[in-house]
Parts: structure tokens; sequence; C-alpha cells
């Protein structure tokens, strides 16, 4: 999975109408709650990345989200 | 626990009786204050369509017993085979006796019969399973297994978090010899997480007082009195997805079997989205593992094993001879698993409760 498709797959969990920004810090995300943070779980299981839920809450940014899965940016 | 085996006993029927009351959440929007994008979201994530839900006053042994009599007017099973009656459940009929001991009588089983409560939830499918095992291993002839929960007794009515997940459900099964089926057992404790759902007054601890039974509006949104019970969520979707895995890797192993040899991953039915992701990091098909129970009926607690198969695999499981893994968790925390082999088994579709006897 790419980085664009991860973050595609991002947006489809957090049920969100627009493209998510890496630069997207997440408590500007009004969607970004204890939903979304399962979502976001299901798409690091989908690539093998699999992270408990204590770690995803160290994020604040998209961009730590994306690091936490590979992802360069 | 070390692990246990057992050989030549088997499960030989189970049924389930729900809630008679079948609730569309769409029509409970209201009363759990969820506006319509928070509800839809919440449709979208993890799917929740219906629960059944029982009268006022039906109480989990009436299910239970309800269930029970199915057993005993459709197949040979006789009420005086039965040597025990173990009944798991949160909401029993009184604080005491145990609801076990009134079932024996209004189930006509014989006084040589040993009765008792094991108060456990979502993991007491399969502790029960074990405990049945056990005395069957130990010389009993059959024991009646019943399991489930009537939510309302300790669901708070306008709580969000909780209840809006919740189904009534009661299950019966038989235990008893069976030559030739090889069944292996795993159970884990760990009273660390009691606070992650608990009902926190009301017993010996915290004593029922006036401001005990007042509804409150909490942090998390939800709306209960310190006598309903409390979920946090995030830790128990935490727990269940660190220790069901792992759990269902090791009793495959034990057993001596891998994933192909499984028929079904028969998994408590907490929520399709919780499943989803123990499927995943389980690497095994998800026709497997059936996870529609919670959409369809409510979590039904310590029915939601049995509930699933009558709900879903009844067809299954009466005509073919099955492997499954079946693994129970939650309060407690408590957790354990199974690898069982069935037969063909008395296990009808789940049927509603109606108050006239079958």
């Amino acid at each position: 999975m790419t980085q664009e498709e991860f973050l595609l797959r991002l947006q489809e969990e957090v049920q969100l109408d627009r493209p998510l920004n890496p630069d997207e810090m997440l408590c500007d995300i009004q969607e970004w709650d204890s939903l979304a943070m399962l979502g976001t779980l299901s798409v690091f299981d989908e690539i093998g990345a699999s992270i408990e839920i204590d770690e995803l809450e160290e994020c604040v940014s998209i961009k730590d989200i994306l690091q936490k899965a590979g992802f360069e940016s | 626990m070390s692990r246990i085996s057992f050989k030549d006993i088997a499960i030989t029927a189970i049924t389930t009786t729900l809630g008679s009351n079948i609730i569309a959440l769409e029509d409970e929007k209201e009363r759990f204050g969820f506006d319509d994008e928070g509800f839809a979201r919440l449709q979208r994530s993890i799917g929740l369509q219906t629960r059944y839900v029982a009268d006022q006053g039906v109480c989990t042994s009436d299910l239970c017993v309800q269930s029970a009599q199915d057993i005993f007017n459709n197949t040979s099973t006789k009420k005086e085979e039965i040597d025990a009656l173990l009944f798991v459940t949160q909401s029993p009929d009184y604080k005491a006796p145990s609801s076990a001991i009134i079932m024996q009588e209004r189930l006509g089983l014989p006084k040589t019969c040993a009765a008792f409560d094991i108060n456990l939830g979502c993991s007491g499918f399969v502790y029960g399973l074990f405990t049945a095992f056990s005395y069957v291993n130990s010389g009993m002839k059959k024991v009646l297994l019943c399991v489930g929960d009537v939510n309302s007794y300790f669901a708070g009515e306008r709580d969000r978090i909780f209840t809006p997940l919740m189904g009534d459900a009661g299950s019966a099964i038989i235990i008893e010899r069976k030559e030739g089926a090889k069944s292996f057992f795993s159970l884990y404790s760990d009273g660390s997480g009691y606070k992650h759902l608990i009902i926190p007054s009301g017993g010996a601890r915290n004593p029922t007082t006036q401001e005990s039974l007042i509804q409150k509006l909490r942090e998390d949104g939800g709306i209960r009195r310190d006598e309903d019970l409390f979920m946090d969520g995030k830790e128990v979707f935490n727990f269940a997805i660190k220790t069901v895995p792992p759990l269902l890797h090791e009793i495959v192993e034990f057993a001596g079997m891998n994933n192909e040899d499984i028929n079904y991953f028969v998994l408590h039915q907490a929520n399709p989205y919780i499943l989803k992701t123990i499927a995943t990091r389980l690497k095994v098909p998800k026709e497997k593992v059936p996870l529609q129970t919670a959409q369809v009926y409510g979590n039904q607690n310590a029915a939601s094993i049995p509930g699933t198969i009558n709900g879903f695999l009844h067809e299954e499981f009466s005509t073919k001879k099955l492997t499954l893994a079946v693994a129970g968790f939650g309060i407690g925390l408590s957790w354990g698993g199974a690898v069982l082999e069935t037969d063909a088994i008395y296990a009808p579709k789940s049927k509603l409760y109606t108050k006239e006897p079958l």
C-alpha cells in the first residue's frame, strides 16, 4: 500500500469527505475520536503493521501516524 | 491455569432463547441522545442494527429455563440424567440464593442434582463449559450449563456508551460422555483491570445509597447510576485485541492443530469491530469468524457464543461433525479459550421467549 492509498483508507475510516493532509494536527480534526482510532488500527492491520491504541494516542498529527505506519512523510 | 484437555466428553445440545422485543437502534436515537450525524457515524463504524430485549420482569433464568425445556422436549436427554446445573450470569433472580437452585425445581430436575451460579460475563461460556467438562470427567453423567443475561438488570437505560450494544439471551447446553471427542481448554484472569468493566455500587464494598441510585451524566457522555455497569471501551478493546489472538494461537497449537483444521472460530460477540480486528490478526478467512450476532441480536454476554451457533450456524451444527475454537473475554478481566469437537448435535435456530411453556 502506498502512502496515498494509506491516507485514502484513513480518510474512509475517519469518515471524512475530504482528503487528509500529512501536516494536519489530529486535534483539529473534529471526527478524530475513539471510533476513528479503532478504524485507524484496522488500517494498520491491513498493511501488517499492527500497533496498539496506546501508541496511537501518542500521535499528534497525521504525519506521526504515517511514520508509525512506516511511511517517510 | 495450566492447559487442560479432556477425552470422550462433548456438547450434545445447544439452545438459545432471545428477549422477545426486537428494537431497532434507529428508534432509540433519542433515548440515548444521538444526533443524526453521530448516529450515522456509529452505524457506519459498528453497524449495529437491532437488539433483542426481554420484557420488564423477565429474568435470565426464565430465558434459560425455556432453552433447557426445549432440549428436554426434543432430545433423548432425561431430566433424571442431569447431575449438575450450572448457571453463568450477572443477572440472577435474587442476590441470594443461587438462581440455579430455583431452576432445579422449576425444571423438575432431581434433588440429587448439584446446582449453583457462577458470576461471570463475556468469558462465562468458556469458564462454565470447562467446569461442566470437569464434572463429567469426574463421573457425572450429564451437566446442564445455562448461560446468559438480561441486561436491563445492570445496563443504564440511557447509557449511550454501553446499552445500545446489548441484547438479552439465555442459552442451555448439555455436556456428556461422547466417545472419541477431544477438547482443550485454557483460562486466564487479570484482576488489575477490574475497574474497566464494573458495577461500582450495590455490593458490600460500596453499598447502595441514595446517591448511588441517581442517574448522572458521566465524562464519557453516558448517563448512568453507580449501580449500572461502567465500561471503559478503549481499555476493553485494547485488552481484547491484545489477548484474544494469542489465546487462540495457543489453544489451537495445544490441540495439535492449525487454523486450517478449525471449521469455525466462534468468539464472544462484543461488537463486529473488535471481531473484525481479531480476525485480521488471526489471519484466518473472515467466513470462519462469524461476527454479525451483536449487529442483529445485541451483545448477549455469556450467551453470545451459543447465541451465535443458534443464530447463524444452526444448520451446520445440526448436520455436521465440526471442530471449533471458542474464546470468551471480558469482565474481570477474564478470558478463556477452547478447541472442541462436536458431532451433529441438537442446535435449533434461536427462539423468542414466550411466556407459555413450549
